[in-house]
């Protein structure tokens, strides 16, 4: 048995609201007291709150959406849906759920279920409006330009490193893309104070900034080195192995450890202070910006913790973030952003109380095994050293050599 | 010795003799038919289109840029046919099995180099790519840079649970609505009637795409087209030689309504 991490954390008012697998928490955030709290029947995979802050969307692995009244956490609705969401969220006319699902589509449901919708047990999932979809995985994707403004577009990006700009609602109407991103992007943001701008990162040691309605790479941020040594959290083993790493002939037992893997989880900005974090590493990064002055040069610098950095979320002048600990270390602690030193500094955070347990969780890191590629192709004409020729490649080779020699000029030698 | 072998080596035998280009042959290069489209495959790809080198495929540039695209080419019978009939028009073949690719590009090669040869363009315009155009049709080519999209014999993936597989399904619709630009049109021929039905309800439900029917692609000067689509591609010979049925279904790119 072990505490759960908190997975999803929002802030509203003198709450704070924490997702641990089944149960949503409710904590007072000045006396860390579990306010409220109640257990679903399975893993939450995804949690929004309502620009209203009176409706709270969980989605869970048993393919149910829930909203629940976010003052007493009691189900107002329950709908089956289609497929498994890793990602939520509400519209900021409170009016549309747009949920997307692992397999790359992204739907669209009213926020309360219309009255002759049927109720639980509901056997027929109830299907959502199509608003677009990847062949690839989807990783995030967010509404722009940012609350509270009207949406227009949707920026999505997914694991084949690409972020495309759609139109909202017509999802069908793709814009543009933001393309150069060499990795998996897992991270979507657009500043406030610069809403003209994206941010993103994912698997590359680059954070990038983009004009993301011009589809134009504007610059990178280099973050590598401050960010690598703070990966504590290697890349999970996989019981089966990747197609690559089993056609390996190789002698020597596999003792050496996985490489490291990136994936930025979140990125924020408050004003001209961007933070971000990634998945596995102790650490919540920040460097300064010059939103006037882009080109100029950024100083990353990274405020430690003893744990992994599970999530964060921005509370007005606090910065909550939860960590993947043990007891006796604590599952949340606070940051503040100290004008006077120009840097993140750690504040108190309460104690939470009550933090559920359970079997540990194993599909907290697993997004860094699945994320990077594996390549299963190796070069078919390459001749194993040693091996005869097969027909056919005896077959391809000769029309190869023929072209060759039509491309030099003969030398006496070769004319027979 | 069998017939077959020894075929095979009066084949070899027959070469080396100057002047005689030798075409590649499709047994040397024979590839399952089916690759899964959704794997990690060691593909290249460009990480945009502004960073691919068209110049190694198409010896004649003069700032251009591939405006038709053969998604699934297979063995390149349409690019041979339609190469000659637009000697100006950059056209590219896309393929995701990896012998398969490298016979069209063999064949391609051979073609440009025979001696006395008469096709317009020289087949200069006309090349192949190994590619997932599923997942990367947005890394090759810029926004409304096609004019036409072809998508001959796909690979039906009959089961439901493959489905989306299929090259054809609401969500890639945008992608290719994004290459294509408005008044582009799209050519589908499939044998298989249930998946000519699938590709056909999704085009008619997506609000960029509009039919056209035989007469109007006769009116509007398709008719060649339409001819070797029907007929140009080893899958459609095989078709012939089993009397299947072809289903043809051809749309035209609206204009964005924003």
């Amino acid at each position: 048995m072990a505490r759960l991490a908190l997975s999803t954390l929002i802030a509203r008012d003198d709450v704070l609201l924490a997702v641990a697998r089944e149960h949503v928490l409710v904590y007072d955030k000045f006396t860390g007291s579990l306010l409220r709290t109640t257990k679903l029947e399975s893993r939450i995979r995804a949690c929004a709150l309502d620009p209203s802050a009176r409706n709270l969307v969980v989605v869970d692995d048993g393919k149910k959406l829930h909203v629940l009244a976010f003052d007493t956490l009691t189900v107002q609705s329950t709908r089956s849906i289609a497929k498994k969401s890793d990602i939520a969220l509400v519209t900021p006319n409170g009016e549309q759920i747009l949920l997307a699902d692992k397999f790359g589509d992204a739907f669209a449901y009213p926020l309360h279920p219309p009255a002759d919708t049927p109720t639980l047990p509901a056997t027929e999932p109830v299907l959502g409006e199509l608003i677009f979809g990847h062949v690839s995985t989807l990783t995030t994707f967010l509404l722009a330009p940012p609350a509270p403004a009207d949406p227009k577009f949707i920026i999505s990006a997914d694991r084949d490193e690409h972020i495309r700009i759609s139109h909202y609602p017509l999802g069908y109407v793709i814009h543009t893309f933001c393309l150069g991103s060499t990795k998996y992007v897992t991270a979507l943001h657009i500043p406030p104070s610069a809403p003209e701008l994206l941010l993103s990162g994912g698997g590359e040691d680059e954070l990038r900034l983009w004009r993301w309605h011009e589809g134009k790479l504007l610059r990178t941020f280099p973050v590598g080195d401050v960010v690598r040594p703070r990966v504590t959290v290697r890349p999970p083993v996989l019981k089966t192995k990747p197609p690559a790493a089993k056609r390996q002939k190789t002698d020597e037992v596999e003792e050496t450890e996985p490489e490291k893997v990136l994936a930025v989880s979140r990125i924020e900005s408050i004003d001209n202070v961007v933070l971000f974090s990634l998945l596995g590493a102790n650490a919540l990064f920040y460097f300064q910006m010059d939103w006037s002055a882009l080109d100029a040069a950024v100083d990353v610098r990274a405020l430690e913790f003893d744990s992994p950095v599970v999530d964060f979320v921005l509370d007005g002048d606090t910065i909550w973030v939860s960590l993947d600990a043990q007891p006796p270390s604590a599952p949340l602690a606070a940051a503040t952003w100290d004008a006077g030193s120009t840097a993140l500094v750690m504040t108190t955070a309460p104690a939470l109380s009550s933090v559920p347990e359970g079997d540990a969780d194993t599909d907290l890191y697993l997004p860094l095994a699945l994320l990077p590629k594996h390549p299963d192709d190796e070069g078919w004409d390459v001749l194993e050293a040693g091996e005869a020729m097969s027909d056919k490649q005896r077959g391809r080779r000769k029309v190869k050599e023929q072209l060759k020699a039509l491309q030099q000029p003969a030398s006496p030698a070769s004319v027979s | 010795m069998g017939k077959r072998k020894r075929q095979a080596m009066e084949e070899e035998e027959a070469i080396d003799q100057p002047g005689v280009i030798k075409m590649p042959q499709k047994r040397h290069y024979r590839q399952r038919a089916h690759a899964n489209v959704f794997s990690d495959h060691a593909l290249e790809y460009p990480t945009s289109p502004a960073d691919m080198d068209w110049t190694v495929h198409y010896p004649e540039l003069n700032g251009r840029k591939p405006e038709f695209a053969d998604v699934g080419c297979g063995f390149g019978g349409l690019l041979v046919a339609l190469g000659p009939l637009f000697p100006d028009t950059l056209i590219l073949g896309m393929e995701i099995r990896t012998q398969v690719t490298q016979y069209v590009e063999d064949r391609i090669a051979a073609l440009r180099a025979q001696p006395e040869q008469t096709a317009p363009g020289g087949y200069k315009n006309i090349s192949v790519i190994r590619a997932n155009a599923m997942k990367f049709l947005p890394n090759f080519f810029d926004k409304h840079q096609l004019s036409k999209l072809f998508f001959l014999f796909p690979d039906p993936h009959f089961k439901a649970r493959k489905h989306k597989a299929r090259i054809i399904s609401s969500t890639l619709l945008a992608e290719y609505a994004y290459v294509l630009r408005p008044g582009g049109v799209v050519y589908t021929i499939t044998d298989v009637r249930d998946l000519h039905e699938w590709m056909v309800k999704h085009f008619d439900e997506f609000p960029l795409f509009e039919r056209m029917d035989e007469d109007v692609l006769e009116k509007e000067g398709h008719g060649d087209v339409v001819q070797a689509v029907r007929t140009a591609t080893e899958e459609g010979k095989k078709v012939e030689r089993n009397s299947g049925d072809k289903f043809l279904a051809c749309y035209r790119r609206l204009p964005d309504p924003i």
